[in-house]
């Protein structure tokens, strides 16, 4: 497992790149859980 | 591109609140905002240091909190209900919602009961935008009766509360209630297409009921053939219960599968990307990290 902060910004850009008209693109997050680290 | 938070994400439990955990919170914050997230919903644990933690910290990092039902000691809204955001030509509506336990007369903030306020934030944004999202921290049952009351006042429902990981996305005729993984482990991704009107048609749903179709398929087959070589009475009876089972899941599945319409109004993918040694890192994130926890000070077992 990944810290997701660092993960997230290498997500991002292919979903800016992958946009159309009337489709969208959502990343979410939920229950992150105060996670900063692999191990935290 | 719309990035989003369902919320808990800042403390681990109920009831943390030591300086080195807000520390963690701040920059968990401050990462969020230099990410561009839309909006979070205000769950229970984010609470923890404090309404005035929770809300310089997230201004200062450019964090939207949403609350449609979460009054501070004023007794006026703690947080903004909604927002929306505009995408290229696609409108998004979101609402936040917080579980009525974030309330419990600490420091002076009270939770109005999550449904009705979360319906009624949703009501004031329907027709107005594209697709009417909800960032449900809240338990999963409470996420399960706003999607039966709300109807087709909200699309998705984000939920977040018990950490209940990736999932589905279940259906409930007119929206869907998604998990929102857990512990960072995965970032949900969902692909919208909301050329049409109605309600969402899930893209992978029918490929998973043929799945289902052909697995049921298999364990008749086999419990067929069991059924011949076993003689005592029950142990027929138990594999004629099962076998009538999988036939009737066989057949709703099959109905299911007729029923979906070919052509959606509107439609959702929904998958999850593990956050795996594959994804690389941010040098500059990472050393953040760092300052806070240096590597190795931390062991769970099992991680």
């Amino acid at each position: 497992m990944k810290p997701l902060a660092f993960a997230l910004a290498l997500l991002i850009a292919p979903a800016v790149a992958g946009a159309q008209p009337k489709k969208l693109t959502l990343l979410f997050t939920g229950d992150n859980g105060g996670e900063i680290a692999p191990c935290g | 591109m719309v990035l989003l938070d369902a919320g808990n994400a800042l403390f681990k439990m109920a009831g943390q609140d030591e300086p080195a955990l807000r520390r963690r919170a701040e920059l968990i914050l401050a990462a969020m905002g230099e990410l561009g997230t839309a909006a979070m919903a205000v769950g229970e644990r984010d609470l923890n240091a404090g309404l005035d933690f929770l809300k310089k910290t997230a201004s200062s990092a450019r964090v939207p909190l949403l609350s449609a039902n979460l009054r501070g000691p004023d007794g006026k809204l703690a947080f903004s209900p909604a927002t929306t955001a505009s995408i290229g030509s696609v409108k998004v509506g979101l609402i936040g919602v917080s579980p009525a336990s974030a309330g419990s007369g600490k420091q002076g903030i009270q939770a109005a009961p999550p449904v009705p306020a979360a319906i009624g934030a949703a009501r004031k944004l329907k027709g107005k935008v594209d697709v009417v999202i909800a960032l449900a921290a809240i338990p999963y049952a409470d996420a399960l009766q706003l999607a039966k009351e709300a109807g087709g006042a909200i699309d998705l429902i984000l939920q977040s509360h018990e950490a209940r990981g990736a999932g589905s996305a279940q259906g409930s005729g007119q929206n869907f209630v998604i998990p929102t993984g857990e512990r960072g482990r995965q970032i949900g991704r969902l692909e919208l297409d909301v050329s049409g009107t109605g309600p969402f048609l899930d893209r992978g749903q029918a490929d998973r009921d043929r799945q289902a179709i052909a697995f049921l398929d298999r364990q008749i087959l086999t419990t067929q053939k069991r059924s011949e070589t076993v003689s005592s009475a029950e142990a027929k009876k138990s594999l004629a219960d099962a076998l009538q089972g999988f036939e009737a899941r066989r057949r709703a599945l099959a109905k299911n599968l007729e029923s979906s319409p070919r052509k959606a109004g509107r439609s959702l993918d929904l998958t999850y990307v593990t956050l795996g040694g594959e994804i690389g890192e941010d040098p500059r994130l990472k050393a953040q990290v760092e300052k806070l926890e240096p590597a190795g000070s931390v062991v769970e077992p099992g991680r």
